[in-house]
C-alpha cells in the first residue's frame, strides 16, 4: 500500500496520502517532510466516521468522494474498496478525487486490500 | 439582444477583463482602473473585475510597502511595523499581515501594540476556525497589551468580546470590572455593560482551557459575535438579512436548482432551512418532531410527518458537522483560504462553505454538478449577506 501511495504523490506531485479504514484508522500513509501525518489521519477519521454518520442519518449513506478545497490546495478523499484514499495535494486544478491518476490508485488499493483479505 | 450587443461592442464582462488585464500588465494601472471601474458598474458582483481591482491597488501600494520594509530593516521602526501591517491588511494579504505581526511582537515584546495587533488577528482567527491553540494565543497576546498598558481599552474590549463569545462568564465579570473603573462615563459603551452586566457572573466556576477546547470540539462558538454590542468585525447574524435569505433560497427550491439550503448562524443555530417541504427559520438539533396523527377516513398518517422531519435535520447535522469539524482541521495544512466541502455520494451531493461569514450548505441530486449548484446559491446569496462566496 506503501507503494502504491508514494508512486500517486510522485505522479501528482501530491504532498502527502494515506489510506484511511471505514472506521477511521490509519492503515498506510506516506507523506512529504512537513506535513503532520497525525493531523491528517486525525482529519481522515473526523471525515469517514463522523462526516459518515451524520450522512447517513441524512440518508446520504454511500459516500464515494470527498473534496475540501482552497486557494493553494486541496484533500481528497476517494472510496477504495473497504477503505478510503486521501491525498493532499496543491493548487492544481485539474486533480479531483475523480481525477484517473487517484481512480487508479484507489483501484489498486483495493485490489491489495482484497488480496490481504484473502491471504 | 443587449447582450449580443455588448459582446461585439467588448463590453461583455470578458472583454472587459482581458482589456484591463492588458493594461495592467504594460504597466498602465491608471487605465486600467478606469476600466475596471467602469466594469464594475456594469456588472458589480464579478469576480474577475473585482479581483482585478485588487491587483491594482496592490500594484499601485508597491513602493509604499518597499519604502515601510526599508525602514523595518533599517532601524526595526514600530511605526513602519504598524503601517505594513495595516496596508498588508487593506490589501487582503493576510498571510503576510500575520508573519509581520509576528515579527514585530518578537522585535518589540515590550510594547503593547503589537500584541495588541496579533491578540486581535488571533482572535479574529478564533472566530472564524474555532481552534483552542488560536483562542489560547489571542488570549495571551491580549493579556500582555494590557498589562503592558494600563490605560488600553481596547485589548480589554477585545478580551470581553472574546470572554462573551465563549461564555466565561467568571473572566467576563473582571473585564468588565476593569473596563467600568476605566471606561464608565463613556456613553459608547453603555450597550457593551449592559450585556456585560447580563451575562457576567463572578462567582461562576469556570476552566479556559476547558471551554476553549470543548468549543473547537463542538465546532460552535456559545454565543454569536453578533451579538456583542461593539463589534462590527464578525458580524455573522446581523450581516445576514434573514427574511431576504429565506425568500432567496425559497426561490431556489421552488426553480429546482437545489433540493436543500440550510444556512447557520456562527453560534451553530439555523438562520434559514429550506426543502421542498417548506422555509424553517429557527431549527434547533434538540427539537423532537410532533407525532403525527392518523386519518382513518383517508386510511393516511397527518401532520408534520416524522419520515419528513428526520432527514431535514439530518441534514442540518451534515452542514454542522462538516464547518466545525472538517474545515477547521483542514486549515491546519497551510493551503490558504478555505473555500468548500464537496461531499458526493450515491443518493446525492452536498456543498458546505461561506458566503460572507454565513455557513451554507447545499444539497442536491447526484446528477447535479456540485459546482454549478453552489455557484447558483453563492451568488443568489451574495445580496443578502452583503459579502462574496469564499
Amino acid at each position: 500500500m506503501k507503494d502504491i501511495l508514494r508512486q500517486l504523490n510522485e505522479t501528482i506531485s501530491a504532498r502527502g496520502s494515506l489510506v484511511v479504514a471505514r472506521d477511521g484508522v490509519l492503515v498506510a500513509a506516506d507523506v512529504n517532510e512537513g506535513v503532520d501525518v497525525d493531523r491528517l489521519s486525525a482529519l481522515g477519521a473526523a471525515i469517514v466516521t463522523e462526516v459518515g454518520a451524520s450522512l447517513s442519518r441524512a440518508g446520504l449513506t454511500e459516500f464515494s468522494h470527498v473534496e475540501v478545497a482552497a486557494e493553494h490546495g486541496k484533500i481528497l478523499l476517494a472510496e477504495a474498496g473497504p477503505t478510503y484514499l486521501m491525498v493532499l495535494v496543491g493548487a492544481r486544478l485539474e486533480i479531483g478525487p475523480g481525477s484517473i491518476e487517484i481512480q487508479s490508485a484507489a483501484n489498486r488499493l483495493q485490489r491489495a486490500a482484497d488480496f490481504a483479505t484473502h491471504e | 439582444m443587449g447582450r449580443f450587443a455588448d459582446w461585439f461592442g467588448g463590453r461583455s464582462v470578458t472583454a472587459l477583463v482581458d482589456r484591463a488585464r492588458q493594461k495592467l500588465a504594460n504597466g498602465k494601472l491608471d487605465e486600467a482602473a478606469r476600466v475596471v471601474e467602469a466594469g464594475l458598474e456594469r456588472y458589480p458582483t464579478s469576480s474577475g473585475l473585482l479581483d482585478l481591482r485588487l491587483s491594482i491597488r496592490r500594484a499601485r501600494a508597491h513602493k509604499t510597502m518597499r519604502r515601510l520594509e526599508q525602514r523595518i530593516e533599517m532601524n526595526g521602526d514600530p511605526i513602519a511595523y504598524e503601517e505594513l501591517i495595516r496596508l498588508y491588511q487593506e490589501l487582503e494579504l493576510p498571510d503576510e499581515a500575520r508573519r509581520m505581526a509576528e515579527t514585530f511582537v518578537s522585535e518589540h515584546p515590550q510594547r503593547d501594540a503589537p500584541h495588541l495587533i496579533l491578540g486581535e488577528m488571533l482572535l479574529e482567527c478564533f472566530l472564524d476556525d474555532l481552534q483552542a491553540r488560536h483562542g489560547h494565543r489571542a488570549q495571551e497576546h491580549l493579556l500582555q497589551a494590557a498589562n503592558l498598558n494600563g490605560l488600553a481599552v481596547r485589548p480589554r474590549l477585545l478580551l470581553a468580546e472574546f470572554y462573551f463569545c465563549i461564555d466565561a462568564r467568571k473572566s467576563l465579570a473582571l473585564m468588565q470590572e476593569s473596563l467600568e473603573r476605566m471606561a464608565a462615563d463613556t456613553g459608547s459603551m453603555e450597550a457593551a455593560f449592559a450585556v456585560m452586566a447580563e451575562v457576567a457572573d463572578a462567582k461562576a466556576e469556570e476552566k479556559l482551557d476547558g471551554l476553549l477546547e470543548r468549543i473547537e470540539v463542538d465546532g460552535r462558538l456559545r454565543r454569536d459575535p453578533g451579538d456583542w454590542p461593539l463589534s462590527n468585525r464578525h458580524r455573522s447574524s446581523s450581516e445576514l438579512d434573514e427574511s431576504a435569505a429565506d425568500k432567496v433560497v425559497r426561490k431556489l427550491i421552488d426553480k429546482d436548482a437545489v433540493d436543500e439550503v440550510v444556512l447557520l448562524r456562527r453560534d451553530g443555530s439555523v438562520a434559514t432551512h429550506a426543502s421542498p417541504l417548506g422555509v424553517r427559520g429557527e431549527v434547533k438539533p434538540t427539537d423532537e418532531a410532533p407525532e403525527p396523527s392518523y386519518d382513518e377516513s383517508a386510511g393516511t398518517l397527518l401532520g408534520s410527518p416524522i419520515s419528513h422531519k428526520e432527514p431535514e435535520d439530518g441534514f442540518v447535522d451534515v452542514v454542522r458537522t462538516v464547518s466545525g469539524k472538517v474545515l477547521p482541521q483542514a486549515r491546519e495544512f497551510d493551503m490558504g483560504k478555505l473555500s468548500r466541502c464537496t461531499i458526493r455520494s450515491r443518493q446525492g451531493n452536498v456543498v458546505v462553505g461561506k458566503v460572507g461569514n454565513v455557513i451554507v450548505g447545499v444539497r442536491g441530486a447526484s446528477a447535479r454538478e456540485p459546482a454549478r449548484m453552489w455557484e447558483r446559491v453563492a451568488h443568489a446569496l451574495e445580496s443578502v449577506t452583503g459579502r462574496s462566496a469564499s
